[in-house]
């Protein structure tokens, strides 16, 4: 009838991909933190998340998925917090298992494989997304694309849990 | 939903009782016959399974109708040989619990028709978006 969409995110070697309803960024690879290993504020430069991995997972009847998308609604976390989305966007065999020093920070998004550079994701906004997908998905289940998101932290962040935001997926269906 | 069942452009139709589009498409032949999305017993046709007759030129409409049981809201495309249909749907899901149901709090749905014309060798594209509402947007192109 229609085609469902689950975000999943991917952590651990294999990789195990895991359904996900809201995102927690922290120092672990781990799809579903707790506020453990939250990313600390540094004296000096900047700690970072690590870094996670995301797709779109397509299940039920339908003919093909395409112009798979994501943005944002331009706001931010706030001062001294960065969220930044790998220009690339990778196939599922260029999954890299996020790395760094639990509790500490993760290493930068450019140490992935297949990310030479990151983006602010917060400069993608309805009529200005980001692209994940040009290619035609079709399948139960069907993938789309990756893209890899990572906070980091300055010395002018506050110390506390942030307030959500809200990230919006987009797909075209037949 | 409630199950009903209502003859359009001589097809019939019957909407599954799971059934959470708002709109559903039926293909209008050359021949007057009609292929709906849900046949009379409710089984579905994917887009897909008709490309071949869309290929041949031998869809001549497509109509957008609403399921509202008490919405006669259709919308139409007329093709010719110059024309190809456009037909999805546009989702817009928020990451959040329950957002992957369609029309639930943080899925929106446009329901999306219209049609591709190459013109001195330019591709335009015209397509109507349909809101959740029935509200109707043309656009040049996507």
């Amino acid at each position: 009838m229609a085609a469902t969409a689950a975000v999943e995110e991917a952590t651990d070697a294999g990789p195990a991909w895991n359904e996900i309803t809201t995102a927690r960024f922290n120092t672990a690879d781990e799809h579903a933190p707790t506020t453990t290993n939250p990313i600390p504020i540094p004296t000096a430069g900047s700690n970072y998340s690590y870094w996670k991995t995301w797709r779109l997972k397509f299940t039920g009847s339908y003919t093909q998925i395409t112009n798979v998308k994501i943005y944002t609604d331009g706001g931010g976390y706030g001062t001294g917090i960065t969220t930044q989305v790998g220009d690339e966007v990778l196939t599922a065999g260029q999954y890299d298992q996020a790395s760094g020093t639990s509790g500490t920070s993760g290493d930068y998004i450019t140490n992935h494989t297949g990310i030479t550079a990151a983006t602010d994701i917060f400069t993608y906004t309805s009529g200005s997304e980001k692209t994940v997908d040009t290619s035609t998905i079709s399948g139960d289940p069907g993938y789309s694309n990756l893209i890899i998101v990572q906070m980091g932290v300055t010395t002018t962040a506050s110390q506390g849990t942030l307030s959500a935001e809200t990230f919006t997926w987009i797909y075209d269906e037949i | 939903m409630e199950k009903i069942e209502v003859p359009i452009q001589g097809a019939r139709v019957k909407i599954p009782e799971d059934n959470k589009l708002k709109y559903i498409w039926i293909a209008e032949l050359e021949d007057e016959k009609c292929i709906p999305q849900f046949g009379e017993h409710g089984t579905e046709t994917l887009f897909g399974s008709i490309q071949p007759l869309i290929d041949e030129g031998k869809v001549k409409a497509f109509h957008f109708v609403s399921t509202t049981p008490m919405s006669q809201h259709k919308v139409t495309v007329e093709l010719d040989d110059e024309t190809r249909p456009i037909i999805f749907r546009r989702h817009r899901q928020k990451m959040g619990d329950g957002a992957r149901i369609m029309h639930a709090p943080g899925h929106e749905v446009q329901y999306c028709i219209g049609f591709q014309k190459t013109c001195g060798g330019q591709n335009s594209k015209s397509i109507m978006f349909i809101d959740e509402d029935g509200n109707v947007t043309l656009k040049n192109g996507d």
